[in-house]
């Protein structure tokens, strides 16, 4: 990468980290720390919110989602406007008034000690792992597209972002957050234009060519539920996730727990039923931009630059036969592409059947490449992640990709930052000073928050580290946290029924997970609906549980 | 119908709630409403409304960008 690239991001890492420091002020009490003593605007935390869901990986990973795949990923986020609405009338008035720490907390006010303990080990478990699979993800690529080892990358995201959040809190945390939020949507917003810019064809033309290969299909209208994303599944599974995520992960409620008033609170997320479709669909669009402008700038066969060594290396001569078909299946799918762009009424018809035809083609060599990959490796190339930075570092001029990095080490230490900040607070509220320590004084608790979040960034670094290694291990960890989300949503929803007790809660929550379990092993059903299912068999098994069954029996047999 | 259950869980001895805060019904555990919540209030009914205004601008675009385009 070009110096002044490197200097972009230097500059831009150091400033987080001092103004991070900075921002430590009046952090020198508990509440201070983990909630900036209820100081912030709606404004603060409701980028902050943003910029914590939109993590390195959505930056790497979804416009070459969008490249490749298209726009319907888009539909996943279909219910988070309802969601945002649901919870501003519901689970943020009752959590931001309540005093509480952590959403944990609350159950244990509202149920009893074992489900909030529970429910707070389930996240520590869940997001102490996830936390190194964030990191892992940039860390994986910029170690094979820059050639440097993934403990160096990985160190470079996770030692400034373990800094500024042990030293500054929350309020750190949600400030380096707003600057984030800023700078990638500007980075966003530039590549855009610089991608219509460079293309040889306007933007109209562009658009026929990714409809023509399915690209531009948003919605999809069937009811079919092993179907990853459908226009209902996004509406109905992505309102229960959604409803999950920012109602009861410690990592999105404190953001709002440190809103001035719970109606900043409700606010903050308002801001995130506003932008984030339309931000999401940017970034799926700048990726269709990138598949269109591949149509006239030849792409290489394969994007991650540490495989195709391997590959050359392994296979040379058999990866330079498949590379002259590329460049043959390249020609002819430019020309048809060209013609697409040119063709009006019937012939428009006619030339989109050609290039779908070369498209197939130049998928089917790309599938043999990506085949020797695994031989050679031994691994699944997961080439996609590869296309958006690849693209970036060759095709975009100075000085803007320098900014793409630096967007992608906001994104990454954003969401890492309020991962970390979650993590130790409900490792100290939750666990330190409800069960080892209750009667110390703030200083203390300051003391053990502070070498909390350095644990959990050791933690996520290891993790990091090893991820590339563990890599179907990180898929089971993400897989099983998708057992228990709408598990935990349908306890706080138990919460808000009359009547209901502790009993039905703990019960509820386990058979929830086991359900969730049996149904994500034993069935087709797409994650999205197992949220809805984890959360709905809460309450059938919780309400029941509370109503019938005598309190000193079922509470006899919890932990 | 849950009267098996019941006899199958039933201990010999009561046990004590291992809380050490007490177990609010909804209607206490709901907070007061904090000093300058009208405001509050009125901007999230505001933004409520403009939420509902962009997102069905957005989907719209979006449909609109599949019928257009998509064949």
């Amino acid at each position: 990468m070009h110096p002044i690239n490197w200097l972009i991001v230097g500059v831009y890492v150091l400033w987080v980290v001092v103004d991070g420091i900075r921002k430590s002020k009046n952090t020198d009490t508990v509440s201070g720390y983990f909630l900036a003593n209820k100081s912030l605007s709606w404004w603060v935390v409701g980028l902050s919110v943003m910029a914590t869901q939109l993590s390195a990986v959505t930056m790497i990973g979804t416009p070459g989602q969008g490249a490749t795949d298209g726009m319907r990923f888009i539909q996943l986020y279909l219910g988070l406007p309802l969601a945002m609405v649901i919870l501003g009338v519901t689970i943020v008035p009752l959590l931001h008034g309540s005093g509480v720490f952590t959403a944990y907390e609350y159950l244990e006010r509202r149920f009893d000690a074992r489900t909030r303990t529970l429910t707070a080990f389930l996240f520590l478990i869940s997001r102490g792992l996830s936390a190194g699979a964030i990191m892992a993800a940039p860390g994986v690529v910029f170690s094979a597209v820059f050639g440097i080892p993934l403990v160096w990358a990985v160190a470079l995201i996770g030692v400034p972002t373990v800094i500024y959040t042990m030293i500054g809190g929350v309020q750190a945390v949600a400030w380096a957050d707003v600057k984030q939020m800023i700078l990638i949507v500007i980075v966003l917003v530039a590549i855009m234009i610089v991608i219509i810019v460079q293309m040889p064809v306007n933007p109209d033309e562009a658009l026929r060519i990714a409809g023509a290969t399915g690209r531009l299909k948003v919605f999809d209208f069937s009811f079919d539920l092993s179907e990853r994303y459908t226009f209902w599944s996004g509406v109905i599974g992505g309102t229960f996730l959604m409803l999950s995520y920012f109602g009861t992960d410690q990592s999105q409620v404190q953001r709002y727990l440190a809103a001035k008033s719970t109606g900043e609170a409700k606010s903050s997320l308002l801001m995130s039923a506003y932008w984030k479709i339309p931000l999401q669909a940017l970034v799926l669009l700048v990726g269709v931009g990138v598949f269109v402008y591949y149509q006239f700038v030849r792409p290489p066969l394969l994007y991650n630059p540490a495989q195709e060594a391997a590959v050359v290396a392994e296979r040379g001569p058999a990866y330079d036969a498949l590379q002259n078909d590329y460049a043959e299946a390249f020609t002819l799918r430019q020309a048809a592409a060209q013609a697409v762009a040119d063709a009006s009424g019937d012939d428009a018809t006619v030339a989109m059947e050609v290039f779908v035809a070369r498209e197939a083609d130049i998928q089917t060599i790309r599938g043999e490449a990506l085949a020797m990959v695994e031989d050679v490796t031994g691994e699944a190339s997961g080439d996609t992640n590869y296309i958006f930075p690849r693209f970036v570092l060759y095709e975009l001029p100075i000085g803007l990709a320098g900014l793409f990095i630096a967007g992608i080490f906001a994104a990454a230490m954003s969401s890492i930052a309020a991962e970390l900040n979650a993590l130790s607070t409900a490792s100290v509220i939750d666990f330190y000073r409800r069960w080892m320590k209750p009667d110390a004084d703030d200083a203390h608790y300051l003391a053990v928050s502070k070498g909390a979040t350095a644990f959990w960034g050791l933690f996520a670094c290891v993790v990091a580290t090893y991820a590339a290694t563990l890599g179907s291990l990180i898929e089971v960890v993400n897989r099983f946290g998708s057992f228990f989300y709408g598990s935990i949503l349908g306890v706080f929803l138990l919460a808000m029924v009359p009547g209901a007790k502790s009993r039905g809660a703990f019960y509820g929550l386990i058979i929830g997970m086991a359900t969730v379990g049996f149904v994500a092993f034993g069935t087709t059903i797409e994650y999205l609906w197992q949220n809805v299912i984890g959360a709905v068999v809460v309450l059938l098994v919780g309400v029941p549980l509370s109503k019938f069954v005598e309190d000193d029996l079922v509470d006899a047999g919890g932990p | 119908m849950l009267t098996p259950l019941v006899g199958r869980l039933r201990l010999s001895r009561p046990v004590e709630e291992p809380l050490a805060l007490p177990t609010l019904e909804p209607h206490a555990a709901m907070p007061e409403e904090m000093p300058g919540e009208d405001s509050g209030s009125s901007r999230f009914r505001t933004t409520l409304i403009r939420v509902i205004i962009v997102q069905v601008i957005a989907i719209g675009l979006l449909l609109l960008l599949q019928l257009r385009y998509q064949p």
